[in-house]
């Protein structure tokens, strides 16, 4: 029986034609990619929070960039409340600082702040080495401002106030700089608060009463921290991000519904 | 069968999975803070003034003085005692007033300065009608110099202001 071979020329033509049908597929299938729809575009922003504290009209603290988050208060020269700069601090002596809170993010906020007072040893960059409890922070007088802020609630300790936004809703809009929160800041120098000791020795004949300051050579702090959160579903953001306290303040000041 | 219920507890975890970071994504919120810090050192020291007086009672007179020996400015008065059995004129310089028994010195002196008058104190009785030995006694006081709120200097005007001053006193017997 005679076998029904293929010629080799048969095959080779046979695989030849397969490769053509293949690439023209192929390039069928390219042509139609390249017309089957326009460019569809999707854009999303991405929002920001931020918040900066401004000290008598200047940014000092900047979300983004400041290092740890930490700005510098009473810096340089101190200002009285008649506008005019003094370089030495006194006793007694009552110096402007306005204390407001700006939006540096892109959206609404609620806002609260912090305010810390307290005495200290500081090193020679201005640092504090060590906090000094046994001192009175209540010399230390930041005096507040009425009006679009709560009233400062006191810590029992005597050292940190808290204050929540309420002006225009409670609302702080992005770029807004809110109204201050205090104005001024004074060291009471009443010398009966400020006196620990009093003794009495006879040097060379004379007698000698002297008294020990306490409070020489230490620094006083003030410390302020600004805190902000979404106004978008707002009770629960409150309520996770502050607490239910903070809630409680915000809708007993009308802010909160 | 057993292929299936690896399957099916694959799909379980899964599921709990995908759950889990879907809860995790409601709960977070929008916030943010900075915060910024700053203080002053302060200095409160005690002030010291000396009574500078000439020695002994030469004419039956005595010149006083104060300076500032402490390294803070401050105000000074002056307390002069004697026996009632002396006769004593007291003078003072310019800058110096007398109010309550006490002689003040009214403008602030700076460390190491000394009131730039004096009080002269005057035994007008002669010493050999004296029977007995004399004494003046000078007394010294010093309160540092505080600040009203506005940044003027608080002239110490009442006596509470003194209550807590700093003295220094002389007995000399002649």
């Amino acid at each position: 029986m005679k076998k029904n071979r293929v010629s080799p020329v048969k095959m080779l033509l046979l695989f030849a034609v397969i490769l053509c049908l293949g690439f023209s597929g192929v390039q069928t299938t390219r042509a139609a990619l390249s017309v089957q729809s326009n460019y569809y575009r999707a854009q999303a922003n991405m929002q920001d929070t931020g918040i900066a504290i401004m000290e008598n009209g200047v940014q000092i603290t900047d979300r983004f960039n400041e290092p740890e988050y930490r700005g510098r208060l009473l810096g340089g020269d101190l200002m009285l409340m008649n506008g005019e700069t003094v370089a030495d601090f006194n006793y007694g002596v009552r110096y402007r600082e306005n204390l407001a809170v700006k939006n540096t993010g892109t959206i609404d906020q609620f806002v609260r702040v912090f305010v810390t007072r307290y005495w200290a040893e500081l090193d020679e960059n201005g640092n504090v080495i060590r906090k000094l409890p046994e001192l009175n922070p209540e010399l230390i007088e930041v005096r507040f401002v009425d009006g679009n802020w709560t009233n400062p609630v006191l810590t029992p300790s005597g050292e940190r106030y808290t204050l929540y936004y309420t002006g225009n809703g409670g609302i702080l809009a992005p770029d807004e700089v809110s109204p201050i929160f205090a104005d001024s800041i004074r060291v009471n120098g009443d010398l009966e608060l400020i006196v620990s000791t009093v003794t009495t020795d006879v040097v060379d004949g004379k007698k000698v009463t002297v008294y020990t300051y306490i409070y020489d050579g230490k620094a006083f702090i003030l410390e302020v921290e600004a805190q902000g959160v979404q106004t978008h579903n707002a009770k629960d953001a409150v309520i996770s991000a502050w607490g239910k306290e903070a809630s409680e303040i915000l809708t007993n000041a009308g802010v909160l519904k | 069968m057993k292929e299936c219920k690896r399957y099916l507890i694959l799909l379980v975890c899964l599921f709990l999975c995908i759950s889990a970071a879907g809860i995790s994504r409601s709960s977070a919120y929008f916030t943010t803070y900075t915060k910024a810090i700053g203080g002053r050192h302060v200095v409160a020291k005690d002030t010291r003034t000396v009574p500078e007086e000439t020695p002994g009672i030469d004419g039956m007179q005595k010149v006083v003085a104060v300076s500032n020996t402490g390294e803070v400015p401050c105000w000074t008065r002056v307390k002069i005692i004697h026996g009632s059995q002396l006769d004593v004129d007291i003078a003072l310089g310019e800058g110096w007033s007398q109010r309550n028994g006490c002689y003040y010195y009214g403008r602030i002196l700076q460390p190491g300065e000394k009131t730039a008058d004096n009080i002269t104190v005057s035994v007008t009785a002669d010493k050999e009608k004296i029977a007995t030995d004399f004494n003046v006694v000078v007394i010294t006081e010093s309160i540092p110099v505080t600040y009203n709120e506005d940044g003027s200097v608080h002239a110490p005007t009442a006596d509470s202001d003194w209550e807590l001053a700093a003295s220094e006193w002389t007995r000399e017997v002649y």
